[in-house]
């Protein structure tokens, strides 16, 4: 019986050709901008990915989401600050350039930092979870500001991008391109992996009814603070990769606007579905990109497009696709 | 009753402001037997589930399971001794399969849940067990429906089959036959009648055939208070439970027909 090829199979196909053959195209047409844009989309995919682990199916609504993003930011770029001017952090540590040394601190700082604000905030249900979210964010978000040895509010521009021994050089834009690439798909299919395991079905459940989680004798808190966590460190790689594609780290990238448009990318995409949120994010920055050259009001055009999503495609972009034959 | 009792409430009291919904309240169920709570409306059936349960503290007094004060336990934590209630408004995870809805489960008796590799959907350590589980419910042939598609006599099934797969050694059973038609009813009683031996049950119901047909002992509730405890035909004739149902409502009957 010859097994025949599902259309997301065709689709998929075609989406890794697109992605692979990506740079060389921009180049050859002279448009080498559109790497680092596309990199930058891979970036926002990512991190909207980790949002949707602990939104879409845990069903919590973090508002804040954005200050793992800049944590994991500011650790690349300030290690690679006092690299840069041979200083010591806190008077013992040296800085460093190293990827191998900066990327994973900035998923570890990232996702100890979710872990705490975990620990308070998944006690709290619907507003109050929302608020205290936001809350803690906005904390960062102030605390980076008043770091002036950073820069403060100006940010902090990177001396030059994360060095991985000679392996790989990420000042050229194709190679940085397909290491974020590599990360993306790494990280979210792992993640993906993740919401089908018997931890990621635990998620689901809280999302359907905690109170039934409980009485069949599952401890939710726990559950609910480990995908925080996970998600934060997560955020945090978006971060450190976002500092590289920026050359450049500030408050900005974790104002509270931002959290809110990982929450817009999440619900474009489609929650719940991990490949929409990541599809969310490019369809996102795309709108930003094409709307905002005729004009810088650019989301008076986002706010109606997102209404109707709302409205009539509830798994947004992800469920416009063809369903696979067993998807329950 | 020999054996030592699997729960004992003693002294149990519970006020909310002023209203007492559960008053000194002493209560043995013994392992193996099926124990009725019966009481009119507002005799505090619902509040003493609760905190039987882990979701209401009590004002004062103790609940011990299997010998152990389980008074300040958690809900998991009762649960993983043993002690599951059902509902009496259906809770179910409605998106769901059937089968997934037990697998869940199966899942929670299964150790932790820190297992963040391996697929939970094809893992016939979960999936084999949730479906003998609906096999035994008689489910078997809805195992790929979403649950919130069920009707509502399966729903009840389904919940069922949940508080099995968690391996409970004592089953509270939350008005398991509210809202159901005679039909799927009997099906339920049924169903309870399978399990009689392999589970001990603490059974709250408002329909006295089944109570009576199904219970070992049966305790009266009323006002937050155990009036009576002992064998149906022994509380069929107390005349105390004749004159704590002939004073209220329309209830008179239900106790002497069954």
């Amino acid at each position: 019986m010859a097994k025949s090829i599902s259309p997301r199979a065709v689709l998929g196909l075609l989406l890794a050709l697109a992605l692979l053959a990506l740079p060389p195209v921009a180049l050859s047409l002279g448009e080498p901008f559109y790497i680092g844009l596309a990199s930058r989309m891979l970036v926002f995919a990512l991190a909207a990915m980790s949002l949707d682990l602990i939104l879409g199916y845990g069903g919590l609504v973090c508002f804040g989401h954005a200050a793992f993003l800049g944590v994991g930011a500011y650790v690349v770029g300030i290690l690679g600050h006092h690299a840069a001017e041979q200083t010591l952090l806190f008077g013992i540590l040296p800085g460093t350039t190293s990827g191998w040394v900066t990327w994973p601190l900035a998923m570890l700082c990232a996702g100890f930092m979710a872990f705490l604000i975990g620990l308070v905030s998944v006690r709290t249900q619907g507003l109050y979870f929302i608020m205290i979210t936001l809350a803690f964010a906005q904390m960062a978000y102030f605390f980076f500001v008043t770091l002036k040895g950073y820069g403060g509010d100006d940010g902090l521009s990177l001396g030059q991008r994360s060095t991985f021994s000679d392996l790989v050089s990420l000042r050229d834009k194709s190679t940085f391109y397909y290491v974020t690439l590599t990360m993306a798909v790494l990280v979210g299919g792992g993640l993906i992996k993740v919401t089908r395991s018997r931890f990621g079905m635990v998620l689901r459940g809280i999302k359907e009814n905690e109170r039934r989680m409980l009485h069949i004798g599952i401890p939710t808190f726990r559950y609910k603070v480990a995908a925080f966590t996970l998600a934060g460190a997560v955020a945090g790689l978006a971060g450190a990769l976002l500092a590289n594609q920026a050359n450049f780290v500030s408050p900005a990238m974790m104002h509270w606007t931002r959290s809110g448009e990982l929450i817009v990318m999440v619900i474009l995409g489609g929650m719940g579905s991990l490949l929409g949120p990541a599809a969310g994010a490019v369809v996102f920055l795309t709108l930003e990109e094409v709307l905002s050259a005729y004009t810088e009001h650019w989301q008076i055009i986002l706010g109606p497009l997102l209404i109707l999503v709302v409205y009539f495609a509830r798994q947004g972009l992800y469920g416009m696709l063809p369903r696979r034959r067993a998807d329950r | 009753m020999s054996a030592k009792p699997l729960l004992q409430a003693r002294g149990l009291i519970k006020t909310f402001g002023a209203l007492v919904a559960t008053n000194n309240l002493n209560l043995e169920v013994h392992p193996g037997e099926i124990h009725a709570l019966i009481g009119p409306n507002g005799a505090g059936k619902s509040t003493l589930v609760a905190q039987l349960a882990g979701e209401l503290p009590p004002n004062s007094g103790r609940i011990l399971f299997d010998g152990a004060d389980v008074t300040a336990a958690d809900i998991p934590a009762r649960v993983a001794a043993g002690l599951v209630r059902s509902f009496q408004i259906t809770s179910i995870f409605p998106q769901f399969s059937a089968l997934t809805n037990v697998a869940m489960a199966v899942q929670a008796r299964a150790g932790h849940s820190f297992r963040f590799w391996k697929a939970a959907g094809t893992d016939p350590r979960l999936v084999d067990p949730a479906m003998a589980l609906l096999d035994q419910v008689g489910l078997g042939s809805l195992a790929g429906t979403p649950a919130g598609e069920m009707a509502y006599g399966e729903q009840r099934q389904l919940e069922i089959a949940m508080a099995l797969a968690t391996r409970p050694r004592l089953l509270l059973l939350d008005e398991p036959l509210a809202g159901m038609g005679r039909e799927d009813a009997l099906a339920i009683i049924e169903l309870l009648r399978s399990l009689r031996g392999s589970y001990t049950i603490l059974l709250i119901e408002h329909d006295m055939d089944a109570v009576f047909s199904l219970a070992d002992t049966i305790t009266v509730l009323v006002y937050g208070k155990a009036i009576a405890t002992g064998r149906p035909d022994e509380i069929r004739a107390n005349p105390e439970v004749q004159q704590a149902y002939l004073g209220q409502e329309a209830h008179p009957r239900e106790v002497q027909h069954a």
